[in-house]
């Protein structure tokens, strides 16, 4: 009826399944389960890191995952974990097992859900069926996936504008990869129409998250927030929506009210290292370098996953320690600084290096800064790397290079989200006067433009 | 050691959590069951009906009880009708094989629905089920847009319900199949509007025909 059978015993036993369960008894009868639906090529997991490791290794075609997967992870964080590494192949069907009946819950209220989810108990001619519906809407959706991974954007939109005109049961579905889909190709009032569309049948939290998500690109944050204050009322589990709440007040210059956003939800979810960094930066943004630098130790860690933990993260607990005024901390995070391992480096990787190590007082730290400075002053680094270069600068008392680069981080706009951390290295220089001088020649200069006035500078006058 | 439990769990949570743990026995129940039938060539299919039954049984009363507390959360979801009608027949199949009473399944909704699959899968179960019972030989299920809503309907060629509805009698005295799916139709809001049971005789079948009505 709305599978073609095709997923017959012949076709099941071609399939590579990968099952997953804590308890040896349950992960015994999902994999017997998948044999009765004629499944042979089974490989099982009974813990959370076996099963990353497993998925990192091979591929599968099925996925079978228990949502609770014991020392306090679950099915939802191994999904999670497997897209922030891609390790899940566009076409492997994922999905959670469970015999919680409130697991809709789970459902509704994260934004990254699995292909489908099954009740227990059920019998294999259940899960086939599951398993054959997810097949047939993968394919389905297959050329959106590839192109939008291409990054072809308008051809994947071009896709999902013939899927839409054919028959299916799909119509929800490619509303809203339509609308992801605008939203990745910055067209935010096109997506908002789309969301809203959507909402004509049903006010899904997710779908007006989608529309205060186009409210902030298109900078109209106080109809974001209005939303948005909404949604998190009445779907407190929705933690996306707080999410987005965090960021509008980074954008905001309220780091403040994103540390306080950031840090309950940090509690709720206390494996969430994505959030963990988000929370970091808020602290670190708001001034508060004790919580970031327990935030970011707690990164370094705990996130164990192979890979998770790069040299931006090293480098935002080291910028934390610094600005705790715990040089050693910095110095753990990041090493020693040694001038010869910085020439392979990319340029934000060296700034950053030598910024702690000037910092903690290393001599060879300010000779290489020094004997650097044209080159230092001539490339652009990330806001954060420009924020460790202007502390860098103001302690060598080279006010040139502070102001050049702090101008040109206030002229992009990508400022915003750390004035509060930057003002505060102008007050310690004793410079507060000079930055507010520069503040209001760029904001003149960029009214002049026709550019906005930066919100975050507004709010800080 | 003193074991303290009043201070971590609250009735709802054992109660929940019991059942949990016993529909993940019922599982191993039914794949030994079903790798025995396959290894020796066999069909028990009165004791699939049994542990499904028993299945649906303790679903439908943690929701139960957690409804008369007014603790059971909704989760709405669009959910594509073809795929949820389907997956009750499936339920109920063996069931309605052991009783020799056709089911005909008819979609007539393409596309998705805003609704709490969980919920509306164990009212759609109970209408099977007691259409099953009560049934000669026949029973439909069909999906249809009706009002601006979605009609799921259950009509089967028996008796017809009896004259005073149990629905209508005061809570606590019907049967719990439908006493609940009145409350999970009512919960499911819409535009201001609220779903709806609507239980009757007659149809194209002439038996009972149950009505449920989502906005
Ligand atoms: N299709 C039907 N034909 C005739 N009578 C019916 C039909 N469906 C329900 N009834 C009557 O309504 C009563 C209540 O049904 P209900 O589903 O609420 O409870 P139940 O089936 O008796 O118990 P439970 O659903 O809790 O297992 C039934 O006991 C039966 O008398
Ligand atoms: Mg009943």
């Amino acid at each position: 009826m709305t599978g073609t059978d095709f997923l017959t015993p012949a076709e099941a036993e071609k399939l590579r399944f990968f099952v997953v369960d804590d308890q040896p008894a349950a992960l015994q009868s999902l994999s017997i389960c998948a044999q009765n639906m004629g499944a042979t090529r089974i490989t099982k997991a009974a813990t959370f890191p076996d099963a990353m490791r497993g998925l990192r290794e091979r591929t599968f075609d099925v996925v079978l995952c228990d949502y609770m997967l014991g020392d306090s992870r679950s099915g939802q964080q191994l999904l999670e974990e497997l897209r922030r590494f891609d390790l899940l192949p566009d076409a492997t069907v994922f999905i959670m097992v469970t015999a919680e009946q409130t697991y809709e819950q789970v459902i509704s209220a994260v934004e990254l859900v699995p292909d489908d989810y099954i009740l227990k108990p059920f019998s294999g001619e259940q899960l086939r069926v599951r398993i054959e519906r997810a097949i047939l809407k993968k394919r389905f959706f297959s050329g959106v996936y590839r192109l939008r991974r291409e990054k072809k954007l308008d051809e994947a939109l071009g896709e999902l504008a013939a899927l839409a005109a054919g028959k299916s049961n799909y119509g929800v579905d490619i509303l809203r990869h339509k609308a992801e889909t605008l939203q990745m190709a910055r067209r935010p009032d096109e997506a908002r129409a789309v969301y809203e569309e959507i909402m004509r049948g049903f006010e899904y939290p997710w779908a007006r998250v989608g529309v205060a998500q186009s409210y902030r690109v298109e900078e109209r944050y106080e109809e974001a927030k209005a939303l948005l204050d909404e949604v998190a009322q009445e779907s407190p589990n929705y933690l996306a929506a707080q999410d987005l709440q965090a960021q509008i007040a980074l954008d905001l210059g309220e780091p403040e009210e994103a540390a306080r956003i950031l840090g309950k939800l940090a509690v709720r979810t206390p494996r969430n290292y994505v959030r963990k960094r988000q929370l970091a930066f808020a602290a670190l943004a708001n001034g508060d370098a004790g919580q970031a630098l327990e935030v970011m130790n707690d990164v370094l860690a705990n996130d164990s996953v192979a890979g998770a933990v790069t040299e931006e993260d090293r480098q935002q607990a080291a910028r934390a320690a610094i600005a705790a005024d715990m040089p050693e901390e910095a110095q753990k995070a990041l090493g020693g600084f040694d001038a010869d391992q910085l020439a392979g480096l990319p340029p934000d990787d060296r700034v950053a290096r030598i910024a702690a190590g000037l910092r903690v007082g290393v001599q060879g730290a300010e000779d290489y800064f020094r004997e650097h400075r044209d080159w230092v002053r001539d490339t652009v680094f990330r806001p954060l790397t420009t924020m460790d270069l202007v502390g860098s600068a103001l302690k060598l008392q080279d006010r040139e290079l502070a102001m050049l680069h702090t101008e040109r981080l206030l002229r992009t706009g990508d400022m915003r989200q750390i004035f509060k951390a930057m003002h505060r290295i102008f007050v310690d220089a004793g410079l507060e006067e000079e930055f507010r001088s520069l503040q209001r020649r760029v904001a003149l200069q960029r009214a002049a433009a026709g550019k906005a006035a930066d919100p975050a500078a507004a709010l800080q006058n | 050691m003193r074991v303290d439990m009043q201070h971590t769990l609250v009735g709802a949570d054992v109660l929940a959590s019991g059942i949990h743990d016993a529909k993940n026995r019922l599982f191993e129940a039914q794949t030994l069951l079903a790798q025995a039938e396959a290894e020796q060539g066999v069909k028990l299919p009165d004791a699939r009906v049994a542990i499904s039954g028993a299945a649906t049984r303790l679903s439908r009363t943690l929701i139960a009880y957690r409804l008369l507390r007014d603790q059971q959360p909704m989760a709405i979801v669009p959910v594509t009708v073809a795929e949820l009608i389907e997956d009750a027949a499936t339920t109920v199949r063996t069931q309605f094989e052991r009783a020799a009473v056709g089911l005909t399944v008819i979609d007539r909704y393409a596309g998705a629905w805003p609704l709490d699959r969980t919920l509306v899968m164990d009212v759609l179960v109970n209408a099977l089920q007691n259409a099953c019972r009560h049934a000669r030989a026949e029973v439909t299920l069909i999906a249809q847009a009706r009002e601006g809503g979605l009609c799921l309907g259950v009509n089967d060629d028996g008796p017809g319900f009896p004259p005073a509805l149990p629905v209508q009698r005061p809570e606590g005295q019907s049967g719990l199949g439908l006493f609940i799916a009145a409350r999970i139709a009512g919960m499911h809001q819409r535009k201001g509007r609220c779903g709806s049971l609507s239980l009757s005789s007659g149809g194209p079948l002439g038996g009972a025909l149950f009505e449920c009505n989502l906005p």
